[in-house]
């Protein structure tokens, strides 16, 4: 498996995508970095405020509009999603490599299982129908309560890549 | 502020240790708050944004009010953070251009996030104007049992959410809002690329 990563990661840099991220294009890793920057804060801050609501700040909202942000939160996950994969294909050494990236992979994919948990027991639609004053169910809390948690592990962890495992 | 006050600032012991001793608490945990704090301000920010531009319109927008001590959280964090970063590598950032653009942005987005405070959220006027347009007997029945905001809030969401509220010059300040965040995030970003560097990202 590890002798696998490795062959795919040097077939990898080998390309001209690669190339292109790795210096061939001046301004494509600045770019990518501003970009992921950007996404970070567009999810962020809206999956942040539907997990802030159901944890009871700003209560006067009713549920079900609030979670029209959602989009615009996978919208921010869809543009790191994509410069993410292009800092990897860009130098995927110094990722394969990084306890850090480990992690962040890691508390994505608890991120991911969240998400999934709140769509797969049904908790979306309990959650739709709670009007404006009204407190979420205690499972919607603890989902919300993850998800804010992994979110920012995420992003501690995308930030010690540089510290942990001298990736740039 | 001569370079002479920079140079002893970056060379304090503080600052030698923030910017050298090569701890996980020392740069890299500031510049994670520092990261942390610019999604919760900008992030929040945004969402407002694009609930003034007309996004999940349904969610009543004088409720959202409460996440301007959200922002506000994400603005002391990082206006203290970013001084811990800003005199850890001050000769640098100091004379860097780009960090200039930064700062003009930040205030430039500050300045319209008061000003949204003000036009949406506290400005009275705003709000019965809003109320003027409704049948008289549903108005002064609702203000005598709640106060006028919460009158307002109900009254908002008995409009299915289809509100006149924001002026369209809220929705102005939304826009520069959008902008100059993402121009203050990306001369932040840039500052590791352009201008003056010692290699500190």
């Amino acid at each position: 498996m590890w002798n696998e990563l490795l062959i795919f990661s040097k077939w990898l840099e080998t390309t001209r995508l690669s190339h292109l991220m790795a210096g061939g294009w001046k301004w494509g890793w600045p770019t990518c970095e501003t970009l992921h920057f950007i996404g970070l804060s567009m999810l962020l801050g809206c999956i942040g405020v539907v997990d802030l609501r159901m944890l009871g700040v700003g209560k006067r909202m009713p549920c079900a509009p609030v979670h029209k942000l959602v989009p615009w939160a996978v919208a921010g996950f869809l543009i790191n999603a994509i410069t993410g994969v292009l800092f990897f294909i860009g130098a995927p050494h110094q990722y394969i490599k990084n306890v850090a990236f480990l992690f962040k992979m890691l508390f994505l994919v608890v991120a991911g299982l969240n998400i999934l948990l709140f769509y797969a027991t049904g908790m979306l639609k309990r959650v739709e129908a709670i009007g404006p004053g009204e407190d979420a169910p205690t499972g919607a809390k603890v989902i919300s309560a993850v998800s804010i948690f992994s979110w920012i592990m995420v992003l501690y962890w995308g930030r010690m890549l540089p510290f942990v495992g001298n990736a740039f | 502020m001569t370079m002479e006050f920079l140079s002893w600032l970056e060379n304090t012991e503080f600052c030698t240790w923030i910017r050298g001793s090569g701890s996980i608490w020392a740069y890299p945990l500031i510049l994670t708050l520092h990261t942390t704090g610019m999604g919760i301000l900008v992030g929040f920010n945004w969402a407002l944004d694009l609930r003034v531009l007309g996004v999940a319109r349904q969610i009543p927008v004088l409720a959202m009010e409460k996440f301007f001590r959200v922002m506000w959280i994400g603005f002391w964090v990082n206006l203290i953070t970013g001084i811990v970063l800003l005199a850890a590598d001050a000769t640098t950032k100091m004379t860097s251009w780009v960090f200039g653009v930064k700062m003009l942005f930040i205030v430039l987005a500050m300045i319209v996030l008061i000003r949204m405070k003000k036009k949406v959220f506290t400005n009275p006027g705003v709000l019965r104007k809003s109320a003027g347009g409704l049948p008289v007997s549903a108005g002064p029945k609702m203000q005598t049992s709640r106060t006028s905001l919460q009158a307002v809030v109900v009254l908002e969401q008995s409009l299915d959410g289809e509100t006149q509220f924001e002026p369209a010059n809220a929705k102005v300040l939304a826009v520069l809002s959008l902008v100059f965040w993402a121009l203050a995030i990306t001369a932040g970003r840039l500052m590791a690329y352009l201008g003056p560097q010692t290699g500190i990202k």
